[in-house]
């Protein structure tokens, strides 16, 4: 029995809140610590001043707990308890302090629900019932006079006493009573067939009802079987439009496709052509060596001949080439760095002017040594500028392009030409190359920026 | 309705309904109740409230009883500190345990072969035949109060006065530990399925998972909850208040998952499907409560007390339905062609269109088959049969299902049994291929992987790895995933595994760290892992995507897609595969290449020689 009290002891003192847990072992043996702590919390939850007097430590002093306990429980709750089996701090003492637990805690339960409904009615919102109190005054103004209605009426009770007497008092004539019982059990007749009726018509309406439900079902389900075929329908074009769509499809694919394609195109063709530049750089830069290198040269040689007195025919053959050197090199430089259109016009103007006349000079010649000579002057204008004008940026327009990489290729013919020294042609081809690739060069630097951009 | 009203003077301390068997002849038996009360005895009662038999079986209070599993007999604790086993008509077999300490709760092993029992803080294992083989451990620091043995994963969990609930192998080694409880723990109980357990405390009632980590939690003002019990099915349950209240619950927030779609169920009887890319969404209410959920395979199955409702993903406003043999549904398991229910009566498999293809047969109790004890494949069911655990060996019965139009009767469908010289944990089908080629994976006692065909005359067990914890086919190709303890392994082609060096060329591997205890691997789609880690967080691991999509092509013979994937990518372990599968479905081009690309020259220099020497014709067929 011990397992069930104490169960249900240990669940008590939980709801009520008992500091400690009570474990299911802790009564097995005699546990005082544990009684008289229990004892003195509840009697604390009884009486809140009351404290047990007594201790643990001498039998008086538990005896003198244990009295004043069920003295204390006695008064306070009406509860008697047995004093041996509480001393005897056991599982008998658990069934004695279950009955003080057991009525705490339906003391906790019960009033719970009363207490709800006294706060509800307390803490009402008066500003949301002004309703009511208006409808209460009313209340009570109708109250006064329907009391003075009342006050009225019973005054006129002693007149209406005497003819109530009078009517009390007159005989009763049966035949009378008769007819108006009779009369009045036709009414009732009369009421109950016409109730009949009605619930008569209540069924037939019923079934009218009923007969319209029916029909609207019917209709439903002939709407719902509508519904799902022409679901089914596949709607017109819809093939054609999943064709369509296919077809589209494809072509954005393919377009895709081609678009990528020619993009990577362009991409490779500029990285060709900064190559190809840059190639051609270094090529008109050892031409420019070897150029100078062969000048140095010449005048070297030309000191020694001039000292040994040459014929004045090819002196003045060269004093005719040499004065414009010095003069149009440092110019063309100057310009080319300023990089204006002037320049490139004054350019042209140069090179087509100089240089063929010193070209038909020079062809009248038959010298070897200034052919050579004059043919490095060309090379320095024209390879200045030629490079000059690779080193500037490529036209931006594509159709430009194509023709501008025939010039190059011819210029690299003509250098390569150049190089060997002797093809006086296509080195002036090259020049008059120059020329024609001049005019696009200087738009060319921010859109060849972009070109290596891309 | 009240069915019976006992004496006044009739204190229950703990009830237990007659375990439902199939064992034919006992019918009469079902539906008995067991009842132990507080003044030492326990009473058997029948199902309209008389008392059968009355049994004076301990001294003080009989603290609990309970029928055995397979209803062959009793057992009761009582405050006297004894463990009684009784039979079925209450005669008194033995008496296992005397002590000096109460015995506050006893329960029997699934497999009837041994109790556990509690003494203060102790729990002892006692088997029953032999009196030597005891197993102790001092399992909390207060007395404990509550152990229940579940029968699906084998393992014990404890609530005590400490406030804690811990969980333990049969070996007596600690699991998990729950968060420290301000109450005592007054009553535990695992879900049949072993899915998931249930705590009651004092006002607190907590759902959690196998592996210890809180579900729910909630406060009920109802005292110490005393007793929990679960519904056959694992949706409902029902706890003893000290209050003098029933508390009902039910599992809802299962949430399920496939590609676009996510299911909840967000009610008894009412789930919420969604499509996330299409950001439809809707309410599916159903006329009973809903019991088992499956989403996969581009349809959603419900099984409710009474129907099974088939909704297919693309227009689930128009369910199949097909009545349940019995109301008890434990398992739904889904495949390309077909989906299993697993009800108590028994196996039946279905067609998506509500069909009954065929409903097998075999020695094993139902609703004892756990997840990993039953696989699904497109055209056949494998179960381990583990009728015979004294044996050290398992059997696996593979079952054919009919997959033309054609219905057969049930009982011709060929049955392969395959023999498996260790205790079988886990068994997986493999989802795709043809029939003749239906592979089974099996993870056994020891981790070890084994891959088997099953068509084969003499199927051979080859072994692909060990350690394995958790096994998983992908859903639309030959991939095996298997989980290590702080791994990932995917098996691109197990049937390489023939061949030592072109396994370990076709597994990728790949570190996980913090898996946590126990973690699984839930799905595999398109080389994305979904692995469901110990803390119960799911993580997607990108392992195998390109495998994966080679295995695609090739499934659809599509071997120059093949070809081209794998020079893209330029990947070693993609030529492997490539170059299996071609040597397999004797592609010998390409197989050349691959093994070319792969260093396996002596290949090469064999199909070159083959190619030269045999007739071409008899290598393209």
């Amino acid at each position: 029995m011990s397992y069930r009290d104490l169960r249900n002891f240990s669940e008590a003192m939980r709801v009520l809140g008992f500091p400690r847990a009570i474990s299911l072992e802790s009564f097995r043996t005699p546990n005082w610590e544990l009684v008289e702590e229990c004892l003195r919390w509840l009697a604390a939850r009884l009486e809140p001043d009351a404290v047990l007097s007594g201790g643990r430590d001498s039998v008086e002093q538990r005896v003198a707990m244990v009295t004043h306990a069920l003295a204390l429980f006695h008064s306070r709750a009406n509860l008697k308890l047995n004093g041996k089996k509480l001393y005897g701090a056991d599982g008998w003492a658990v069934r004695e302090l279950l009955k003080v637990a057991t009525l705490l805690r339906t003391a906790l339960e019960t009033p719970a629900s009363d207490d709800t409904q006294a706060d509800v009615a307390l803490t009402y919102d008066v500003s949301s019932r002004l309703g009511e109190i208006k409808q209460a005054r009313a209340l009570s103004t109708e109250i006064t006079a329907q009391g003075a209605f009342l006050y009225d009426l019973l005054a006129k009770e002693p007149e209406n006493k005497e003819q109530r007497e009078l009517a009390l008092s007159r005989p009763l004539d049966m035949s009378a009573m008769e007819a108006s019982l009779r009369r009045a059990l036709d009414a009732v007749t009369a009421k109950v067939v016409a109730g009949r009726e009605q619930i008569d018509n209540v069924a037939a309406s019923e079934a009218a009802l009923d007969a319209k439900l029916e029909r609207r079902r019917a209709e439903l389900q002939r709407a719902e079987k509508r519904l799902h075929t022409v679901q089914k329908i596949k709607p017109a074009y819809q093939g054609e439009l999943t064709a369509l769509e296919g077809e589209i499809e494809q072509l954005w694919d393919q377009y895709v496709l081609r678009y990528r394609c020619v993009e990577a195109l362009k991409h490779q063709l500029s990285m060709l052509e900064s190559a190809q530049a840059e190639a051609a750089e270094e090529q008109q830069a050892a031409i420019m060596q070897l150029i100078h290198k062969y000048e140095t040269e010449d005048v070297l040689g030309k000191i020694s001949d001039s000292d040994e007195s040459d014929t004045s025919e090819e002196e003045k053959d060269l004093s005719e080439v040499k004065p414009p050197r010095p003069a149009t090199r440092p110019k063309t430089r100057l310009r080319i760095k300023t990089a204006g259109g002037a320049a490139a016009e004054s350019r042209r103007a140069f090179g087509s002017m100089a240089a063929r006349d010193s070209l038909d000079d020079i062809r009248d010649d038959d010298s070897r040594s200034d052919t050579d000579l004059s043919d490095a002057q060309i090379y320095a204008g024209g390879d200045a500028a030629s490079r000059w004008s690779r080193a500037r940026p490529r036209p931006a327009t594509r159709t430009i392009a194509p023709a501008d990489d025939d010039d190059f290729a011819d210029l690299i013919e003509g250098v390569q030409g150049g190089e060997d020294g002797d093809s006086l042609g296509s080195s002036s081809e090259s020049e008059l190359r120059l020329t024609s690739a001049r005019p696009s060069a200087p738009t060319g630097r921010a859109s060849a920026l972009s070109d290596n951009e891309f | 309705m009240t069915v019976a009203t006992f004496p006044d003077e009739f204190y229950p301390t703990g009830m237990h309904l007659f375990p439902k068997t199939n064992v034919s002849g006992t019918k009469h038996q079902h539906d008995v109740i067991l009842i132990s009360t507080a003044d030492g005895k326990f009473h058997i009662v029948n199902h309209n409230g008389r008392i059968e038999k009355s049994v004076n079986a301990h001294q003080g209070a009989c603290l609990t009883s309970q029928w055995s599993p397979d209803g062959a007999g009793l057992l009761t604790a009582g405050e006297d500190g004894f463990v009684k086993v009784w039979s079925r008509n209450g005669l008194l077999r033995s008496t296992l345990v005397q002590s000096d300490v109460p015995c506050f709760d006893a329960v029997w092993s699934p497999d009837n072969g041994a109790i556990l029992y509690t003494r203060e803080n102790f729990l002892i294992i006692k088997q029953l035949n032999s009196s030597s083989k005891i197993t102790k451990w001092k399992a909390h620091e207060g007395l404990i109060l509550r152990v229940a043995w579940n029968a699906n994963n084998n393992l014990i969990i404890s609530g005590a006065e400490d406030g804690f609930c811990k969980i333990w192998d049969t070996f007596g080694q600690q699991i998990a530990v729950s968060v420290k409880h301000d109450q005592p723990i007054t009553s535990l109980s695992w879900s049949p399925a072993g899915d998931m357990f249930i705590i009651g405390s004092y006002s607190l009632i907590r759902l959690c998972n196998p592996n210890g980590w809180s579900h729910c939690l909630d406060r009920p003002p109802t005292g110490s909850i005393y007793d929990i019990a679960w519904s056959s099915d694992g949706t409902q349950l029902a706890a003893a208040c000290a209050n003098g209240h029933v508390l009902f619950a039910h599992i809802i927030d299962r949430e399920y998952t496939w590609k676009n779609f996510a299911c909840t169920q967000i009610g008894r009887k009412v789930i919420s499907i969604k499509d996330i890319v299409t950001e439809q969404s809707d309410k599916l209410d159903y006329p009973d409560r809903v019991i088992q959920i499956a989403l996969g395979f581009n349809h959603l199955v419900i099984a409710t007390v009474k129907q099974c409702f088939i909704h297919k993903l693309t227009s689930w406003n128009t369910p199949v339905t097909f009545d349940l043999k019995d109301g008890t549904i434990s398992m739904i398991l889904l495949s390309e062609r077909c989906l299993c229910v697993i009800e108590r009566a028994g196996l039946s498999v279905y067609s998506y269109m509500g069909r009954l293809l065929a409903s097998p047969r075999m020695g094993v109790r139902p609703e004892t088959l756990g997840r990993a004890a039953v696989s699904l494949g497109p055209d056949a069911l494998a179960v381990i049969d583990q009728g015979d655990r004294k044996c050290s060996y398992d059997l696996m019965h593979v079952f054919d299902l009919p997959t033309g139009l054609v219905v057969r009767s049930s009982t011709d469908n060929p049955v392969t049994k395959l023999t498996h010289k260790m205790t079988v944990s886990v068994i997986a089908l493999c989802q795709t291929g043809p029939v003749s080629e239906r592979q089974l994976a099996l993870l056994d006692y020891n981790r070890y992987l084994y891959v088997v065909t099953v068509k084969e005359s003499k199927p051979k067990f080859v072994k692909l790895g060990s350690q394995i914890l958790s096994i998983t086919w992908s859903s639309e190709t030959e991939l095996l995933v298997g989980l290590r303890a702080s791994s990932v392994v995917a098996w691109c082609c197990p049937r390489a595994a023939s061949q030592p060096d072109w396994l370990a060329l076709t597994t990728v591997s790949k570190e996980v760290t913090d898996l946590g205890r126990n973690p699984t691997v839930l799905s595999v789609e398109d080389g994305v892992v979904r692995i469901c880690r110990g803390n119960g967080s799911v993580l997607h691991l990108s392992i195998a995507v390109f495998p994966e999509k080679l295995l695609k092509h090739i499934a659809s013979n599509r071997w120059q897609a093949a070809l081209q994937l794998c020079r893209t990518v330029e990947d070693e372990t993609l030529w492997a595969c490539l170059a299996v599968l071609a040597w397999q479905y004797n592609q010998l081009e390409v197989a050349e290449e691959a093994f070319a690309l792969i260093h396996q020259y002596h290949q090469v220099c064999y199909i070159q020689h083959l190619r030269s020497n045999v007739p071409e014709r008899l290598t393209m067929n």
